[in-house]
């Protein structure tokens, strides 16, 4: 389990209340499951990652289990954690950690209406987890950077080698990250923005993806 | 078969003592939206604006006492009171539809049709950038 508990919902000593409500704004973080997506919230947060339930419905048709095949309603519930960062001028950014597997695909419309933008973490030893993520984030142009999640602060590959691996076009900013460390969380966020900043002035962009 | 890697759901990890015993949607009468037609994001903001009465339901009382003195994001909502996001939304909808409570962020995203353009303006993105590198 590469996850630390985030079942920690304990208050922590929190700024004094804003009297007029602050100016919400979200950036999604996505990846595969067990690739630091919380530590990353959690990092830079300040308020401890917080874990919601979503539970939907979903007509699902596959194989369960047992190995029968299954058309039917189900309901899923699944855990989304999140984390708060107050910035100056009454603004509250809001990280959203995507649930980690790929069936749960269908929610993010909901997590990324209205979003900054995207960073999607990436586990050199299991990129194939975040296809889908770069998938879903670049077929509806939502601007995202790819953050290689160096688990011991150890590059293990060249940035060059995994954009090749995960076929990353080059107007889609490929960085370092380490989960832990608030710095580079800062960086990768900083970078997000950057982007949804171009995306904004120029916004034939993202049309063309 | 213990070992499918499932995320325990945080209802089931508390032994507190006010551990979630009813089906989520029975609390709502089985809706999955509230009454107005809104979609409230999860990051919409909750400023309770009137007290709780004893006609209220259990969940709305414990939601117009949590966002009593402060701002509480739907999503806040459900991982302080440990009920779903769908759950939150449909309570928080019927109470604004009271008027009990007032939602901020509903504006912070246009009407824009596509979920994909996010027309966050430049200035709010400029002061997150600016505030993000003062961290």
């Amino acid at each position: 389990m590469a996850f630390p508990p985030s079942d920690l919902a304990a208050p922590v000593t929190a700024p004094p209340e804003p009297v007029v409500a602050p100016t919400v704004v979200k950036i999604v973080v996505a990846g595969g499951f067990a690739v630091g997506k919380t530590t990353f919230i959690g990092s830079i947060s300040d308020i401890e990652p917080l874990s919601t339930e979503a539970a939907m419905t979903e007509h699902s048709l596959g194989v369960d289990d047992a190995g029968g095949v299954t058309d039917r309603k189900t309901t899923t519930t699944v855990a989304m954690d999140f984390g708060r960062i107050g910035l100056p001028g009454n603004l509250w950014l809001y990280l959203f950690g995507t649930p980690g597997q790929d069936r749960f695909l269908f929610m993010w419309d909901d997590l990324v209406l209205g979003a900054i933008g995207a960073v999607v973490l990436v586990d050199t030893d299991r990129l194939e987890q975040c296809f889908p993520a770069i998938d879903y984030f670049e077929s509806r142009g939502i601007p995202f950077v790819v953050a290689v999640n160096c688990f011991d602060g150890v590059a293990k590959h060249h940035l060059e080698d995994v954009r090749e691996a995960l076929q990353v076009p080059e107007h889609i900013p490929l960085i370092y990250t380490d989960a832990r460390s608030r710095a580079a969380t800062k960086h990768a966020l900083v970078s997000v923005v950057r982007l949804a900043m171009e995306r904004a002035r120029t916004p034939e962009v993202a049309a063309v993806g | 078969m213990n070992d499918r890697r499932r995320p325990v759901p945080p209802a089931a990890r508390h032994t507190d003592g006010d551990d979630f015993h009813v089906r989520p949607y029975a609390l709502t009468r089985g809706r999955t939206r509230a009454a107005g037609s809104v979609t409230l994001p999860i990051e919409a903001l909750v400023q309770a604006v009137s007290r709780p009465s004893v006609s209220d339901t259990m969940e709305k009382r414990r939601i117009l006492e949590l966002c009593a003195d402060r701002f509480e994001s739907i999503a806040e909502i459900g991982a302080h009171l440990r009920l779903p996001v769908g759950v939150v939304r449909v309570v928080v909808g019927d109470l604004l539809e009271s008027g009990q409570v007032r939602v901020h962020g509903l504006t912070a995203q246009s009407s824009s049709t596509s979920p994909a353009s996010p027309s966050i303006s430049l200035s709010v993105l400029e002061s997150v950038l600016d505030g993000i590198s003062s961290l």
